[in-house]
């Protein structure tokens, strides 16, 4: 198989899935469209992972297509999470079904979007041309603007409408950045076609406009920050989150937000070199990072609904992974450990507190107690999910945040120590606060167990397990890929970390 | 002849911060959107190619027909309130348009553009769109002054973008084009579901969801 085929392959099958699913004639099958789209082509992204394993960079389409290791990490967690959502959509919208609450109309319009969203998510991933990988990230805004108000309601679609109008301001500015950069390349003797390649842009820093490369990075980053929920652009977050359906919030939280993050990553190591390595666009990104995590310290102290507290916690852990990119050197690193893992535990809590909510039919904390004697399943996914993403030993986001943390005090920055402790203390205890009554408590009368089912039992299993594991040991093909998708965003020769037993203390 | 366009694009900003009904706020925005494709055409016109041909002509008929075309039927099918609703009265707007506009000269000077074959009004004209666009957005209650905002702002971008003699590749520019086709058609959708819902197009009830 070439590559322009592979790649083909990849955007076209869930874009194709998308339409079967739009005029599938009931709801079953517009689900299986949208499982089968999203399954097939996870194949054809595990080809062209190895395929980058083996030679480092595949090309496609006169470069404009290209996966390196930093893309195909992302494609990693790609296809981790939404192969995950799309099970847990069938076990979300079945239940649905079985109590008459889900429409064939809404049925085809999930399956018509959730494949095109796919694409559209790994368009952004395989491009090299920074104007397609806009066109993907615009696309994705508009692709995923109606899972949002798949139940119509008016919160919904207060939800939808701020998602739409703020994302699509952010994502113009990043479109600026983008012309910005292309204004500096304008004098690389390059032709036309070939100019916004992200890989010649790489190739001939030296030659670009330093000053209006830092304005392409400022409205890069503030642009494609807005969609990817950093403070204080993060304002459209929680509502979308909230009032989506949670097979939804899953791919919102656990890929969307790390996509627009990845363009970011473009346009850093780019800004550096051209800068002589000055630090000059790191010291933005440890700026929005700590902000995003202080800032989501004071919000997830007074949160009710479980969803919206979530989306908190998406805004805290982008926060710290800008925060490790923004630290360089071994932050990187474990800033790209630290997406996999936040994005694994976060789908899970989603789920899980999806489920959960259908079940005491409502995502009041409150309302939500002794989740554990309702579904052991669901109720351990819950539990699970926030002491993971408080960061409790041994899980491996423990151990990235920890990284993080080790960064920060390599660096000397004991400033960016003491606030990152606090707020994440504060989350710490703030979130334990919702988490036992949430697990252990006492559950409401007169509300229905949830059977236990082997589907159920496997999502939730799976990104535990995974995440259990990579706390107390990581491969060394890990190790590898991540330090050279670090070395990707730094320009600099891959930094392999030593590891302990208990990974990287 | 292309700093008259800039210049015209400048002018429909400050207009479209001075009206107040939403027909002409459309239309102006169509005007402007013509202008654009214009000047897309005649930036290149002594080597125009095919491609560059089809990306001025796509915004010409995207931006000054269609998108206005579309919004035209929403204001019929949701039978908007034709007055703009705004937040900051037309005349204060346009003042703060124009103190703008000073801005926007003072920081275009200031990004220094290499090379000297390009109007210095470039970078000005697409800082000052990008400002009307997102202060109409802000400032305004009715949805869709708030969609016409934000096709504004892109259309500040498309001065940058295709304007100026280094555009992007073609296919990049006819995907932002019909990003904001589709973008239009959602956002026209949503006003029609928000009006079912809310009875209005006003922004003003989208309170609920907060903290």
């Amino acid at each position: 198989m070439t590559n322009e085929s592979l790649f083909g392959f990849i955007i076209a099958v869930p874009a194709l899935s998308g339409l079967l699913g739009r005029f599938a004639a009931n709801q079953t099958r517009a689900l299986g469209f949208a499982l089968s789209g999203v399954f097939l082509a996870a194949l054809f992204c595990l080809r062209a992972i190895y395929l980058v394993f083996n030679e480092n960079q595949i090309f496609a389409y006169s470069d404009w297509i290209f996966l390196d290791h930093l893309s195909a990490w992302h494609l990693v967690v790609l296809i981790l999470v939404f192969c995950q959502s799309t099970l847990f959509a069938i076990v979300y919208f079945g239940e649905e079904m079985r109590e008459k609450k889900f429409s064939l109309a809404q049925a085809r319009t999930f399956a018509g979007l959730w494949g095109p969203a796919f694409s559209a998510m790994a368009l952004v991933l395989i491009s090299n041309n920074l104007g397609i990988m806009w066109v993907g990230m615009e696309a994705t805004t508009l692709l995923t603007s109606f899972l949002i108000c798949i139940p119509l309601s008016r919160d919904s679609l207060e939800a939808t409408w701020k998602y739409m109008l703020i994302c699509s301001v952010g994502i113009g500015f990043a479109f600026l950045g983008t012309m910005l950069l292309r204004l500096a390349a304008k004098d690389l003797p390059l032709d036309l076609n070939q100019a916004l390649l992200w890989t010649n842009l790489m190739a001939n820093t030296r030659f670009l406009s330093v000053p209006l490369v830092k304005a392409a990075f400022i409205f890069a980053l503030v642009g494609y920050g807005t969609k990817a929920g950093l403070a204080p652009m993060h304002s459209w977050l929680p509502d979308a989150h909230s009032k989506s359906p949670s097979p939804v919030s899953a791919i919102f939280s656990g890929f969307m937000l790390n996509a627009a993050l990845y363009c970011i990553m473009r346009f850093i190591p780019i800004t550096e070199e051209a800068t002589l390595h000055s630090g000059w666009a790191l010291r933005f990104l440890v700026g929005f990072g700590l902000f995003s995590v202080v800032l989501s310290a004071a919000f997830v102290l007074f949160q009710q609904d479980i969803k919206r507290f979530l989306a908190y916690c998406s805004v805290e852990h982008l926060g710290i992974t800008v925060l490790g990119m923004g630290l360089g050197g071994f932050g990187t690193f474990a800033a790209l450990f630290h997406v996999l893992n936040h994005s694994l535990a976060k789908s899970l809590a989603f789920f899980s507190a999806g489920r959960l909510g259908l079940a005491f039919g409502s995502h009041n904390i409150e309302k939500m107690k002794g989740s554990f004697k309702i579904s052991p399943v669901w109720g351990t996914g819950i539990f699970a999910a926030i002491l993971v993403l408080i960061g409790v030993v041994p899980f491996s986001l423990f151990i990235s945040e920890f990284q993080v943390l080790k960064a920060a005090i390599d660096n000397h920055q004991i400033a960016v120590v003491i606030i990152f402790l606090t707020a994440t203390g504060i989350i710490f205890a703030g979130s334990l606060r919702y988490a036992l009554p949430l697990g252990i408590g006492e559950p409401a009368s007169g509300i229905e167990t949830v059977p236990v089912k082997k589907l159920d039992a496997f999502i939730v299993a799976l990104p535990l397990l995974i995440l259990l594991i990579l706390g107390l040991w990581m491969p060394k093909t890990l190790q590898v890929t991540l330090s050279r998708a670090a070395a990707i965003v730094q320009t600099a020769k891959p930094i392999i970390p030593h590891f302990g037993p208990t990974g990287g203390k | 002849m292309l700093d008259l366009l800039i210049i015209m694009v400048v002018l429909t900003n400050l207009r479209l911060l001075a009206t107040s009904r939403i027909e002409s706020l459309i239309s102006w925005a169509g005007i402007q959107g013509m202008v654009l494709g214009i000047f897309a055409l005649l930036s290149r016109w002594k080597h125009l190619e095919p491609d560059i041909f089809v990306v001025g002509l796509a915004a010409f008929s995207f931006k000054g027909i269609v998108i206005p075309a579309m919004l035209f039927r929403l204001v019929v099918a949701v039978r908007s309130k034709r007055e703009a609703d705004p937040y900051v009265g037309f005349i204060a707007s346009n003042l703060i348009g124009l103190l703008a506009f000073v801005g926007a000269l003072w920081l275009g000077h200031r990004l220094p553009i290499p090379g000297n074959d390009m109007s210095n009004l470039v970078l000005p004209a697409t800082l000052f769109s990008i400002f009307s666009g997102l202060f109409l957005i802000i400032s305004r209650k009715n949805a869709i002054s708030q969609v016409i905002g934000f096709l504004t702002m892109e259309n500040g971008t498309f001065v940058l973008g295709v304007g100026t003699l280094y555009y992007a590749p073609f296919l990049v520019e006819i995907g932002a084009l019909l990003d904001i086709l589709v973008a239009v058609l959602v956002w026209s959708v949503l006003i029609r579901y928000m009006n079912r819902a809310f009875h209005g197009i006003t922004t003003e009830q989208l309170t609920k969801l907060k903290g």
